[in-house]
């Protein structure tokens, strides 16, 4: 490497042991900084090098990584969020997910690049950050605690209303496997489980302050970089106005909205779900995350049927399609609700959505009868039964304590066929675009160490016409590719792009941001110091991502495990789409040269050269378990 | 010299910006438009959205999904949408 800066940086990784309370600070040398970046490369790494194979996700030998990346609290757009990940109890892969706000940044300015949580304390704490000191305290009286309250509670105790938490509510405590972690109280990492993660360690939340930004390398590249981006992001951005589910009559028109447990990809009551419509009845504000400009997030009130709360913020593109279109709801306000408590008790609303859809499809089968469901009627499009079950979910209660196990493990106790359309990749619920139409996603949600995500990968719809490969390619591509095509070329999209898309996970920024390739390139280098190059940071994405392959492998993943649910090689019913699959074979040989691409064996197994190229050898010895 | 009675008028509704020539636009707002008679979809797009055309994931007129090639009529519904989301 050829500097030993650490722009951007603290140097300093916050290790807490909740088995004895211990608390210490790693300071990893310069090199670790500058080959790992940050986010997923902090986390697996970590997992790795000290998480044994095959242990318990939700047991004490599970650690718990909060990461940042280089750029993460510095005076720009995207740079509030966090990465967190541990072993996920919902896929017994690698887990991850990032959350917005400003609880990264507050982290960061607290001096500290990333916090290891360790063992199980024996009773309730929540750890205390505080310029540089950590301490852990009782939190006895907040376990139990939904999430606003938790967090206006630890406010008051600290005396100081600036105090940022992440905070887990009754979801996590519950051990729910798609439990989230709420960054004050809106902001969400709300993939792979790791609010139940942290609640098996009882450790219900961290509150920082922090006051100091580490110094940047080029200070002045960033202010005039922040100043720009806030004065043309609406020329390249539309989330500003009503945030993310704006396009949604679009989606269904194109079929990727997807409709009753993804048997259809339209919906004819969209009109009534769209983003639009949520903020023209029920919008009070949009509001924001740390030092953006977008303010993409929205605030919505609603005082009947059913009171929603507007601490909760408002529903996203995700929840939108998980509880309307996919559980066939076109009340919005019962999606409204069903966002609202999955934020008050802390779970995932994408896989929540969609456990519910399965189940609904169940009951439209026969497969489970109001006898399961203690007389509810489990109909696609019964708002007031999906509200119900839902509630039944958070509390662990009737069919909720089966469904919040999430959809795989739902299935493989109902039987009776209804594996076939449970729809998860590697126990991971699939997010709102439908692999059918975006068939590069979905060979992205197949081969993703931590199972069907959405914001990494590639949108093929962006590679359909030609001016898109200037910027977005980087790499010698000469025309375009239909979004519906599954083949080689596909595959060498999603290797060039998808190591792109990637990068957010370990710069930890926002993919909501429209930052070009050479902005972000000459970000990193300016924030930290490092001479930076497009295929310098292709080479840490890729390292990381095949240091997670390496993790799943150790935990006994194979390629059997990197498909698509069955559903995906099946015709939705109506609409645009209809006759289009995701052919099994063209995924399958896709899939192979993907994996060859990233220099795995047609097995997806990395092989020692590749290893050695990306400077990770050491990782080789957790393929021999 | 071409006079009113030979332009007719579309709806635009866009979620891809447009160019900076485009006053008063708003994502998702439509606002109407006049253009040649016999004028193609793919032409109007051209003209109007050129710098982000590259957004584009797909175009609808009237509701249903349509090539660069459909001649606009009048009083068309045109719809632009990236295809693009998440959160």
């Amino acid at each position: 490497m050829a500097s030993n800066a650490l722009g951007g940086y603290n140097g300093r990784i916050l290790r807490v042991s909740l088995n004895d309370g211990k608390i210490s600070i790693d300071e990893p040398p310069a090199d670790y900084y500058q080959r790992y970046i940050g986010g997923r490369g902090f986390i697996v790494t970590t997992l790795l090098k000290e998480v044994p194979g095959g242990i318990d996700p939700l047991g004490p030998e599970n650690k718990l990584i909060f990461a940042l990346g280089p750029i993460t609290g510095m005076p720009l757009m995207g740079s509030g969020r966090n990465s967190v990940g541990a072993k996920s109890p919902l896929t017994g892969a690698f887990g991850e997910a990032e959350g917005g706000g400003f609880w990264g940044a507050e982290l960061k300015r607290a001096g500290f690049d990333g916090v290891i949580i360790e063992g199980i304390s024996s009773a309730p704490v929540y750890l205390w950050i505080d310029n540089g000191k950590a301490e852990l305290r009782d939190a006895s009286h907040l376990w139990g605690m939904e999430v606003a309250k938790t967090h206006f509670e630890i406010q008051k105790e600290l005396e100081d209303k600036k105090v940022r938490t992440a905070v887990i509510g009754p979801g996590g405590e519950r051990l729910i496997r798609f439990a989230s972690i709420s960054n004050d109280i809106t902001h969400v990492a709300a993939r792979t489980g790791l609010g139940a993660v942290m609640g098996s360690k009882k450790l219900k939340a961290i509150a920082v302050k922090g006051d100091t930004i580490p110094p940047m390398a080029n200070p002045e590249f960033v202010r005039n970089l922040s100043q720009q981006m806030a004065q043309s992001f609406k020329e390249k951005t539309m989330v500003w106005k009503y945030g993310t589910g704006q396009m949604m009559e679009g989606f269904s028109l194109a079929g990727n909205l997807p409709t009753f447990n993804f048997r259809d990809g339209c919906f004819d009551d969209v009109g009534k779900i769209t983003a639009q419509a949520i903020c023209e009845q029920f919008g009070v504000e949009m509001y924001g995350c740390y030092a953006c400009a977008i303010r993409c997030k929205k605030r919505i009130k609603i005082d009947a049927p059913w009171y929603v709360d507007p601490i909760y913020g408002g529903p996203e593109y995700e929840t939108l399609g998980a509880f309307g279109s996919n559980c066939g709801i076109s009340d919005p306000k019962a999606i409204c609700k069903a966002h609202e408590i999955c934020n008050k008790y802390g779970i995932d609303t994408i896989s929540a959505g969609n456990t519910i859809a399965f189940a609904m499809e169940c009951f439209e089968k026969g497969i489970l009868t109001t006898k399961e469901t203690d007389g509810l009627e489990l109909n696609f499009g019964n708002a007031d039964s999906m509200l119900k079950i839902l509630e039944q979910i958070v509390q662990r209660e009737g069919l909720g304590a089966l469904l919040c196990e999430g959809s795989r493990i739902a299935a493989k106790h109902i039987g009776k066929g209804s594996e076939d359309f449970a729809i998860h990749v590697k126990g991971m619920e699939v997010p709102m675009h439908d692999p059918r139409l975006k068939q590069g996603l979905g060979l992205h949600y197949s081969v993703s160490p931590v199972g069907a995500e959405h914001v990494a990968g590639i949108q093929d719809p962006l590679f359909m016409s030609g001016p898109i490969f200037e910027e977005w390619c980087g790499i010698d591509f000469a025309e375009p590719v239909p979004s519906t095509e599954l083949s080689s070329r596909k595959a060498r999209l999603l290797y060039h792009n998808g190591l792109w898309g990637h990068l957010q996970n370990y710069l930890v920024t926002c993919a909501l941001v429209p930052f070009t390739k050479k902005q972000l390139c000459e970000t990193v280098e300016a924030v930290t110091g490092w001479p930076m190059s497009y295929w310098r940071l292709m080479k840490t994405t890729e390292r990381g991502l095949t240091l997670a392959k390496i993790f799943n492998i150790r935990e006994g993943f194979t390629e059997k495990d990197d498909v698509l649910p069955k559903r995906m090689g099946t015709s939705q019913t109506r609409g645009n789409l209809k006759g289009v699959i995701v052919d099994p074979d063209k995924l399958s040989e896709a899939k192979k040269v993907y994996y060859q691409m990233l220099g795995w064996d047609e097995h997806g197994i990395p092989t020692k050269a590749r290893l050695i190229e990306l400077d990770i050898e050491w990782a080789a010895e957790h393929l021999t378990h | 010299m071409m006079n009113d009675k030979d332009l007719i008028t579309v709806t635009i509704k866009s979620f891809v910006s447009p160019n900076e020539s485009m006053e008063g636009f708003q994502p998702g707002e439509p606002f109407k438009f006049h253009l040649p008679q016999n004028t193609p979809l793919g032409e109007l797009v051209q003209k109007i959205f050129s710098k982000n055309m590259n957004q584009i994931g797909l175009m609808a007129v009237n509701g249903q999904i349509a090539s660069k090639n459909v001649i606009l009529s009048q009083g068309d519904r045109i719809e632009l949408y990236a295809l693009l989301d998440g959160g």
